[in-house]
C-alpha cells in the first residue's frame, strides 16, 4: 500500500462532507424557490436495507427447506404423506413405487418376490376394493395369509394371552410381530393401507417374506 | 440574550427560512399542528443552545436546519407515537433529495469514487447529518449532539464508524 490510508480516508469524508453541504443547500433552495421537491427519494429505501430483507429471506428459506428435508428423511408417515411412495428395500436397493391407487378407488396390486421354497399361491380374494387376501400353501399343509388393506377398515384382533408381541422394523416402516410355537402374525401400516401375513411357519422367514413384498404399479 | 432578541431572532429566521422548515417537517410528521411544534423546537435550540451561529452564512444555516429539523422531527414524531422507533430507523436508511451527491466528482478530483459510493450506501440519514457537520462545516460534537438529538458518544461513535467504514474500503480495494 503507498498511501497512509487514515490520512486518505479523513480526505475523503471531508470531501464527503463538503459535497453533502453543498447538495444540501441546493435542496434548500430549492424549497425556498417554492419547488416542492419531496424529502425522500420515490422507493429510495437504501439497499443495505433490501439486502438485509433478502439476507433474511434466504436464510428463512434455507431453514425451512432443511426442516421439511428432516421431517421428509426422518419421518415415515411424512414421506408417505408427501410422495405417497411405496417403499420396499431389497438387497442394495430401496424400490420406491408410487402410491398411485391411494388417490383411487382400486386397491394397488401386491406381489411377494420371496415365497419359501414348496410355497404357491393357493386362492386370492378381494372385498369391493377396500381388502385383497392372498393365501400360499405347501404340501405339508402349511399355509400364509396375506392381507392388504385400506387402514380405516382394518380392524383385527389378537388373542395376547398365548401370542407374544414384538415391535420391528419391516425395511423403513414400524412393524407389530405376534408370535407362539406355533403360528405368526405381523402387520404394518404402509401410507393409507395396513399389511398383514398371518401363518405358522418362523419369525425369520414371515419377516424375509414381508421385506419382499412389492407393489405391482402395471 | 434579552426574550426581546431571542423572539426577534426566531421572527427572522422564521421569516427566512421557515417554507424550508415546513416543508421537511410535514413530510415527517404528516401533521399541521406536530409541524408547528417541530418548527418552535428547532428555532428555541437555535436561540438557546446555538445563538452565536446567527451569524452563519446562508449556506450552512441551510445546512444546519435540514439536520435540525429532520432529526428533531423524527424523534417528536416518536414521542408523538405518530411512529415507532424502527419506522424511525427505516426512514433514516431511506435516499434523501438533498443527499443526492455527484459520485463520480469524486472520482475526478481524488480518484475514489466508487469507494466513496460504497460508503455512502453503508451510512444512514443520521450518519450523513453527522458528517456533513463534522466535515462538511467543521462543527465539533458537543455542538452537533442537540442539533442531530443523540448524545456526544453516539456522534462520536458514527464518526468514528464511518472512518473505520472508508478506511476497510480503501485497504480492500488496493488489495484487489
Amino acid at each position: 500500500m503507498d498511501f497512509d490510508v487514515d490520512k486518505k480516508a479523513d480526505e475523503l469524508l471531508e470531501a464527503l462532507g463538503k459535497e453533502l453541504m453543498k447538495s444540501r443547500e441546493k435542496y434548500a433552495d430549492m424549497i425556498l424557490e417554492g419547488n416542492g421537491v419531496p424529502l425522500y427519494k420515490e422507493d429510495s429505501v437504501q439497499k443495505r436495507s433490501h439486502h438485509r430483507t433478502f439476507r433474511r429471506i434466504l436464510i428463512m428459506i434455507a431453514v425451512l427447506v432443511v426442516l421439511m428435508g428432516l421431517a421428509i428423511v426422518s419421518v415415515d408417515g411424512v414421506r408417505e404423506k408427501v410422495f405417497n411412495y411405496f417403499l420396499s428395500e431389497k438387497p442394495g436397493n430401496t424400490e420406491i413405487t408410487p402410491l398411485e391407487n391411494a388417490q383411487n378407488d382400486d386397491i394397488p396390486e401386491v406381489r411377494l418376490d420371496y415365497l419359501p421354497e414348496g410355497y404357491k399361491l393357493v386362492s386370492t380374494d378381494e372385498s369391493q376394493n377396500i381388502c385383497t387376501w392372498q393365501t400360499y400353501g405347501n404340501d405339508e399343509n402349511q399355509f400364509i395369509e396375506f392381507c392388504l388393506c385400506r387402514s380405516e377398515y382394518y380392524n383385527p384382533s389378537v388373542d395376547n394371552d398365548t401370542m407374544k408381541r414384538e415391535q420391528i422394523r419391516i425395511n423403513v416402516y414400524q412393524a407389530q410381530l405376534f408370535s407362539d410355537e406355533n403360528d405368526c402374525y405381523l402387520v404394518w401400516q404402509a401410507g393409507d393401507y395396513t399389511l398383514s401375513f398371518y401363518g405358522n411357519l418362523d419369525k425369520k422367514t414371515i419377516i424375509k417374506i414381508a421385506k419382499n413384498v412389492s407393489l405391482n404399479t402395471q | 440574550m434579552s426574550e426581546d432578541a431571542r423572539n426577534k431572532i426566531i421572527e427572522l429566521i422564521e421569516k427566512k427560512y421557515g417554507k424550508l422548515i415546513r416543508h421537511i417537517a410535514y413530510e415527517i410528521v404528516g401533521d399541521y399542528h406536530l409541524t408547528q411544534d417541530v418548527q418552535q423546537e428547532v428555532l428555541w435550540q437555535f436561540v438557546s443552545k446555538h445563538a452565536d451561529k446567527f451569524e452563519l452564512p446562508p449556506k450552512e444555516m441551510k445546512n444546519y436546519l435540514c439536520a435540525a429539523v429532520r432529526n428533531t422531527a423524527l424523534n417528536m414524531a416518536v414521542k408523538a407515537q405518530k411512529i415507532n422507533e424502527a419506522e424511525q430507523a427505516e426512514l433514516n436508511l431511506r435516499m434523501l433529495n438533498m443527499d443526492e451527491l455527484d459520485v463520480m466528482a469524486f472520482q475526478d478530483e481524488y480518484g475514489y469514487g466508487l469507494e466513496v459510493h460504497e460508503l455512502l450506501r453503508k451510512l444512514d440519514s443520521l450518519d450523513k447529518d453527522i458528517l456533513c457537520l463534522r466535515y462538511g462545516a467543521g462543527y465539533d460534537i458537543h455542538e452537533i449532539s442537540p442539533i442531530v438529538g443523540i448524545g456526544e458518544e453516539a456522534v462520536r461513535k458514527r464518526i468514528y464508524r464511518a472512518k473505520i467504514r472508508m478506511q476497510s474500503i480503501l485497504i480492500e480495494r488496493s488489495d484487489v
